[in-house]
């Protein structure tokens, strides 16, 4: 192993620096040479391990992110190879527009939803990814068919959990997902009015939970009530798992917001409900430019950050469009400089 | 012999590789694990603790953050984190931020390892393969064909 090294940094200072990178900068630095090359390669499931760690707020993002642009342009032949391997009589819900529609109609007149969550196990430190398809009736609106799939990066293969798994409440949509602490999460409702729950996929056990359920506050007469999800969307703040509702003035430069924020406690995975709270915030479009809002609350998961009191979303998927909010939540209600936060960006 | 009052702290010599001395506290030094092992080992007892992969530059500058974390308690916290800012930011370029990583690598000092390897990833994240080769002299071995091979495997990482 004593060819070419890094002249400057042996390779343990490496990993230190490594460590501490996001994951696409240490992916980006595979390309120095080959010694860098194959410490990364050599080291992944430790450098893994260790990321997870080090950023766990911007991990999330870092997972939507690989989904939306990595994972779901390649799906539909990942999922054609594992057909082809197991012959999966089912194969007609793996089709490939079903991967990136979400939403589509199939020869039998069922209508498909679809959803892809990607994570980390931390027990065998193993990236997977969860392919899960919902078929109904569009007329009744029942349930005809539902499939999990899992993907494991260590054995480079899909194993399929039909009959094993089931997704919780007979979600009538599965809108996309964010991934927290690991595992993707979802917002599901079984029919518009019913109780929204949050479910997760824990990559570990290979099943789903139902984290909790969504307490609604007093709505005080917002228009889009309509006892749905509409305006509603999962993301992760400070840390936290939580639901961020709009609320629509209308055609003005200022959307508010109301943030569920689910509190984690003793440890991994445990929330406790009774702690979650409804914060409210202001989400200002940061240069005047709506679309900059707009384009963040397209984005499912977009990663809000508290920055000197001053929440920023930013988008990985939209890149560059960031969009400022201002933090109102309990007493602190200060009106300073909000052309000051114009344009900050993670 | 005992040693009972605060000042009379046992004080150590160091010695960097290019000859130059330096004599701090006990304690001080011990935030090193390496030469605390080497102190219970008894290499203190006579002489000078020579640190052959440290020149006497990197080495004043290390022990000038062992002295701050030594004296300094937990409820200090903020103030430690502003200096550790300082710190890094007086060690200026990442020539002299890699010699003192190495050095805290050698001594076995965590927390200094942390920061300055916090602070060279800090520099490097946004920069391209190309600018950090040049940062650190790190020779492009691949062929054109290899190159272009790993780069379309990882191009997500690129855009």
């Amino acid at each position: 192993m004593e060819e070419v090294r890094t002249e400057l940094v042996p390779d343990e200072n490496c990993l230190d620096i490594l460590s501490k990178l996001p994951a696409k900068s240490v992916v980006r630095f595979m390309c120095l040479n080959k010694s860098w090359h194959n410490l990364i390669l050599d080291n992944r499931p430790y450098l893994a391990d260790l990321h997870y760690s080090h950023h766990k707020s911007s991990y999330a993002t870092d997972c939507n992110y690989l989904v939306e642009r990595v994972i779901k342009p390649v799906l539909p032949s990942l999922l054609e190879a594992e057909d082809d391997d197991n012959n999966d009589e089912e194969a007609v819900n793996h089709e490939g527009k079903s991967a990136q529609e979400r939403s589509s109609i199939t020869d039998e007149g069922y209508e498909c939803k679809s959803s892809i969550g990607f994570g980390f196990c931390q027990v065998n430190k193993d990236f997977k990814v969860v392919y899960v398809v919902i078929l109904y009736d569009p007329g009744t609106n029942e349930m005809a068919y539902q499939g999990v799939d899992v993907y494991s990066l260590a054995s480079d293969s899909w194993k399929s959990l039909i009959d094993i798994v089931t997704v919780p409440l007979d979600a009538y949509d599965l809108p996309p997902h964010i991934t927290f602490d690991g595992n993707p999460h979802w917002m599901v409702q079984k029919q518009k009015g019913d109780p929204i729950f949050i479910i997760s996929f824990d990559f570990c056990t290979e099943q789903f939970r139902t984290i909790s359920k969504v307490q609604l506050p007093g709505l005080g007469g917002y228009e889009y009530d309509l006892g749905g999800m509409e305006g509603m969307e999962l993301c992760t703040y400070k840390d936290m798992v939580c639901i961020y509702r709009r609320r629509d003035r209308g055609g003005v430069r200022v959307f508010d917001c109301e943030l569920w924020v689910l509190k984690v406690c003793d440890g991994r995975n445990n929330y406790s409900v009774d702690e979650s709270y409804w914060a409210e915030a202001s989400f200002l479009a940061g240069s005047g430019d709506i679309t900059e809002v707009q384009a963040s609350e397209a984005c499912p998961g977009s990663d809000l950050r508290p920055i000197d009191g001053v929440c920023i979303t930013y988008d990985y998927i939209y890149k560059g469009r960031a969009a400022s909010a201002r933090e109102s939540s309990s007493s602190t209600k200060e009106e300073k400089n909000d052309q000051g936060t114009d344009g900050k960006k993670e | 012999m005992s040693i009972t009052t605060e000042n009379n702290e046992k004080m150590i010599t160091l010695m960097s590789s290019d000859g130059e001395e330096f004599v701090v506290e006990e304690a001080v030094a011990a935030q090193s694990q390496t030469i605390k092992h080497l102190i219970e080992d008894g290499c203190s007892t006579e002489g000078s603790i020579p640190l052959p992969n440290v020149t006497g530059r990197v080495l004043s500058e290390v022990i000038q953050y062992c002295k701050k974390h030594s004296s300094s308690d937990d409820k200090e916290e903020k103030e430690l984190e502003a200096w550790d800012a300082e710190f890094v930011k007086a060690a200026d370029d990442h020539v002299a931020l890699t010699d003192l990583m190495m050095a805290a690598n050698f001594l076995d000092i965590k927390g200094l390892l942390d920061l300055v390897a916090q602070t060279l990833a800090n520099m490097i994240t946004g920069k391209s393969p190309e600018e950090v080769r040049r940062m650190w002299n790190i020779k492009n071995d691949f062929t054109p064909e290899e190159a272009e091979k790993v780069r379309k495997e990882n191009q997500w990482a690129f855009e």
